[in-house]
């Protein structure tokens, strides 16, 4: 039942019913299929177009607007052209499919509508809707105008008959009979009308737009058309003749202003008159200008709309020759003193003469603002730029160039735009759409997702040398002028001398000796001075991660010196949809050869890379495949007199990060194969490089098992566990392996237990972190039945191998004080969540569990276990 | 159990006699047309009227569908 609408009893039970067997047609109309649906559409374009004539007569004979002959063509464009554009197209179903995105598309019929026809258009409109609503399965009630109603519902049971003939179902159109504003109104209302299609004047939309329910509101233009001088002249003025006086100038997308160069304003005008137009003097312009436009409203007078030009003449005491087809009428300007410079719904053109391109835009984009936003424009003109300089400056929904607004705004006649009766206006016209309005407005459109695996990768340098003396391959890189960057530690042991000795003859060298600690800007834009100087085409980073990562960042800004770091450091959640692209460089191809010197980070074959921002007093984290070296060179001789501590901290982030990329959400069989391979080798050998530091098998595995964990976690990333290392690690000056390892048992339980919050990973089809780690435990032949077996023997074995490290069992152990570290708490909890490097962790923390995880990590490892476990459940 | 036959719909819903409780068996009917949903409609207003349950057995679920978009699906009860 509609509310706020008062009818008399009678009126409302007369609307209910229609209202009732609209419903009910719509609700049966859901059981067709398109056979069916496309079997009765085709028998009711037959019959529009059987009747076409006979309902121009009825319209012309009810409104006493617009031309028999132009009606015709409008009945047969709203069949036949309409039926050509919809005959096959889907509409019942599945209507569109993307099996390349998974994606599918169907169909599902709004229900009962409510659509309010116009005079100017009254059976064309009505034959085009009921074309659209059966080919939708939808019901429909006409609101016909007061003054078309009955020839509006001629059309309308001359479809109905057709359509119910060849099984729609009865009911499926209706009609007001006599109707009122308060009928429209009433009907907008409507609890059962569920969708309101308004094409009419200003008022039929608003309303319609103010009920409150979905509306496709479509209604009034004032369409400028800007003739250019490079226009083909006589194909232009038969255009625009055709167009204006086609229905006597009814379809609301016709010419209103024409505005025409000054170079060819004379001729255009001689054409027009040579045609059958009559070109108004100063005085007549003036006369019809307060005869057809109502001063008081500023709109045009309905006695002038549809008229033909003559009998507007004669209205106005014009005196105009008997074949006369359209009135010309020159005006200086748009706006109310101008007022035949609003919408004219018949033969009377306004035109005005520019003197430049920038004065005839100018004017044409005061006429499209003087009552035509979102409707239509048009240009005629051959100059390319002009017509995207017009296209750019209207608001029109459709912008007709190099033929007749009103015919070609209708769609598949003089352009391949789909056939309409009603044009959307878009929110310039307080309307839904800028679209020519079609079937699939009047469908509610569902689409089937289905769950699509992202692209994944395996990105790694291009070529990897590993063993004792793998740097002699350096002799078969060729360079003009190579940099070794390097650290001042290095070059005294005799390595940098070593790589020098490896390099092709007669390479030309430089050595750049870096602070021995994560790079400063300072210190890559040095770099990148001595790059330069040198004019280098191969980079040496001989070092650990903080030597290899400042030379990926010093190549970056040598190939592309404008690249902003801090920019390119922006956070992101998937490296293939961040917001900032990294520079492809435009310089020289520059090689970059990392050399490892510690066996950890894996920065040799990785794209990750840390700056220290002083300023900020923060670590910059750059992640980009560009950055990856070019070469890796794990030559364990470089690591051979690595101090124990070291050999213990960067062998247990060589684990860190082959546990993570182990259970990351972003693994994949690729990265999986590595991980559990560098885990496999850190468990075998590290106790021995720790404990035998000159044993060369222990080291050249260690070595290599560093450069495979990189090559997982390079594409899987790492997760929780560095989360919470950075921020401690950073907070209280922990080496970044050291707080790797206090961390390491307690994040293993934590993603071995059932998650609070689940990651989304689109590519993984379970929870899988702890039946991973049971096969990491298999793997190591740690034994155990059950998954939390084997998970739980994973943990106690990472922490006997934490152990025999000789690496402290807590965060207490270093000195920290339990108050100091409380209160530190919730900074490095949120620290925490803000680091990215969790973003592929399976276990979704929360701020909470990053919390308690801290306090494990400062409790220790072994203390409380059973009360930490219960806590991750 | 009244069987509901496809070409008898309408007749067989406004013979019904609505009396306590009613089961109409629906395994029959693939589709309905507009007279058979009026009728359904009707028999709905007549149930109230008698204060009497009607119960639909085997409706399929297109015709469910059709059902619930004409607001019947709370005026009987369906089974399978």
């Amino acid at each position: 039942m509609a509310e706020k609408v008062a009818l008399s009893e009678d009126r409302a039970e007369y609307l209910e019913g229609l209202v009732r067997r609209g419903r009910t047609a719509a609700a049966v109309f859901t059981q067709f299929t398109q056979t069916d649906v496309d079997r009765i559409v085709k028998a009711m374009v037959l019959a529009g177009i059987a009747r076409a004539q006979y309902l121009a007569h009825l319209a012309i004979e009810e409104t006493r607007l617009g031309v028999l002959e132009d009606k015709t063509i409008k009945n047969m464009v709203a069949t036949e052209f309409v039926y050509d554009y919809v005959r096959d197209k889907p509409s019942v179903g599945v209507i569109r499919e993307f099996p390349e995105r998974g994606l599918t598309e169907v169909a599902e019929p709004i229900g009962l509508m409510f659509s309010v026809t116009p005079i100017t258009n009254p059976t064309s409109t009505v034959l085009f809707k009921c074309i659209m609503a059966i080919k939708t399965r939808n019901a429909l009630i006409f609101g016909p105008h007061p003054k078309a109603w009955r020839c509006s519902r001629e059309a309308m049971r001359i479809m109905y008959d057709a359509a119910v003939e060849h099984g729609a179902p009865e009911g499926v159109f209706g009609c007001v009979e006599e109707p009122t504003i308060a009928d429209n109104l009433y009907l907008m209302h409507h609890r059962d009308i569920r969708l309101i299609d308004a094409t009419g004047g200003p008022g039929a939309v608003k309303a319609a737009y103010s009920s409150g329910k979905p509306a496709l509101g479509v209604g009034a233009g004032n369409t400028p058309v800007y003739l250019e001088k490079t226009a083909r002249l006589d194909m232009a003025v038969v255009d625009i003749i055709t167009s204006k006086t086609f229905d006597n100038g009814t379809i609301c997308a016709s010419e209103q202003t024409l505005v025409i160069d000054d170079e060819i304003y004379e001729t255009v005008l001689r054409k027009f008159a040579e045609l059958g137009a009559h070109i108004c003097n100063a005085r007549e312009t003036a006369v019809l200008g307060q005869m057809v436009i109502d001063p008081e409203t500023g709109f045009m007078r309905p006695m002038a709309v549809g008229q033909k030009a003559t009998d507007i003449a004669r209205l106005c005491g014009l005196k105009v020759k008997p074949e006369t087809k359209l009135l010309i009428a020159p005006i200086g300007g748009v706006g109310p003193e101008h007022p035949l410079s609003v919408e004219k719904l018949f033969p009377v053109l306004a035109v005005y003469r520019a003197k430049s391109v920038e004065e005839a835009l100018r004017v044409c984009v005061d006429v499209n603002h003087a009552g035509g936003l979102g409707h239509t424009a048009v240009i005629f003109s051959r100059n390319d730029a002009v017509i995207g300089q017009f296209s750019e400056l209207m608001n029109a929904g459709r912008v007709i160039v190099n033929s007749p607004g009103s015919i070609g705004a209708l769609g598949g006649v003089y352009n391949d735009m789909v056939p309409t009766f009603s044009f959307g206006c878009g929110t310039g016209g307080g309307n839904s759409t800028t679209d020519n309005v079609n079937l699939y407005h009047y469908l509610n459109i569902k689409r089937v997702a289905r769950r699509t695996q992202a692209h994944m990768w395996f990105r790694v340098p291009n070529q990897i040398y590993f063993n004792f003396n793998a740097v002699e391959n350096l002799r078969h890189m060729p360079s003009r002028s190579t940099v070794i960057v390097t650290n001042p530690h290095l070059e005294k042991m005799g390595h940098v001398d070593l790589v020098r000795r490896s390099l092709a003859p007669q390479t030309p060298v430089r050595v750049l000796a870096i602070p021995d600690a994560e790079p400063e800007l300072a210190v890559i834009l040095d770099g990148v001075q001595a790059l330069r100087l040198q004019q280098a085409d191969q980079i040496i980073a001989l070092g650990g991660g903080s030597v290899i990562d400042a030379a990926k960042i010093m190549k970056l800004k040598y190939g592309s010196p404008d690249a902003d770091l801090m920019e390119l450091a922006a956070p992101f959640l998937d490296v293939r949809k961040r917001v900032m692209r990294y520079p492809v460089a435009n310089g020289q191809l520059v090689r970059l050869i990392a050399v490892s010197t510690t066996s950890g980070t894996g920065s040799e074959v990785t794209p990750f890379a840390v700056l220290i921002d002083r300023e900020r007093g923060r670590k910059v984290t750059l992640v980009d495949y560009s950055l990856t070296p070019d070469v890796a060179i794990v030559d364990p001789q470089f690591v051979m007199s690595m101090p124990k501590r070291l050999t213990a901290d960067t062998g247990i982030d060589c684990l860190t990060h082959a546990l993570e990329a182990g259970v990351s959400i972003h693994g994949s069989p690729f990265t999986d194969s590595n991980a559990m391979q560098a885990i496999r080798m850190v468990f075998r050998y590290l106790p021995t490089a720790f404990e035998q530091p000159q044993d060369e098998e222990a080291r050249s595995m260690m070595h290599n098992a560093a450069a495979i964990a990189g090559l997982a976690f390079a594409n899987a990333s790492v997760g929780v566990n560095h989360a919470l290392a950075h921020a401690f690690g950073a907070r209280f000056g922990i080496s970044h392996g050291r707080a790797n390892a206090l961390m390491l048992p307690h994040v293993l339980r934590f993603n071995a237990s059932v998650p609070t919050k689940f990651m989304p990973s689109p590519n993984q089809r379970a929870y899988v972190a702890d039946k991973k780690y049971a096969l990491m435990a298999e793997l190591l032949g740690l034994g155990g039945d059950s998954i939390a077996e084997k998970v739980e023997r994973l943990v106690t074995a990472t922490e006997d191998l934490l152990d025999r490290l000789q690496i402290p069992r807590s965060i207490a152990e270093l000195g920290i004080g339990e108050d100091e570290f409380e209160r530190a708490l919730p900074e490095l909890a949120t620290i925490a969540f803000d680091d990215p490097s969790w973003l592929s962790n399976p276990r979704m923390p929360l701020v909470s569990e990053l919390t308690e995880l801290l306090r494990c990590a400062y409790r220790g490892r072994g203390v409380g276990k059973g009360v930490t476990q219960e806590a991750f459940v | 159990m009244i069987g509901v036959h496809p070409e008898r719909l309408v007749a067989t819903l406004q013979d019904v006699r609505l009396e306590g409780e009613v089961w109409l068996d629906f395994s029959a009917v693939d589709r309905i047309d507009t007279r058979g949903a009026e009728a359904i409609a009707e028999l709905a207003d007549r149930a109230d009227t008698a204060s009497a349950k009607v119960h639909f057995r085997g409706v399929n679920v297109n015709l469910h569908k059709v059902l619930k978009l004409m607001d019947m699906g709370r005026r009987f009860t369906f089974t399978s």
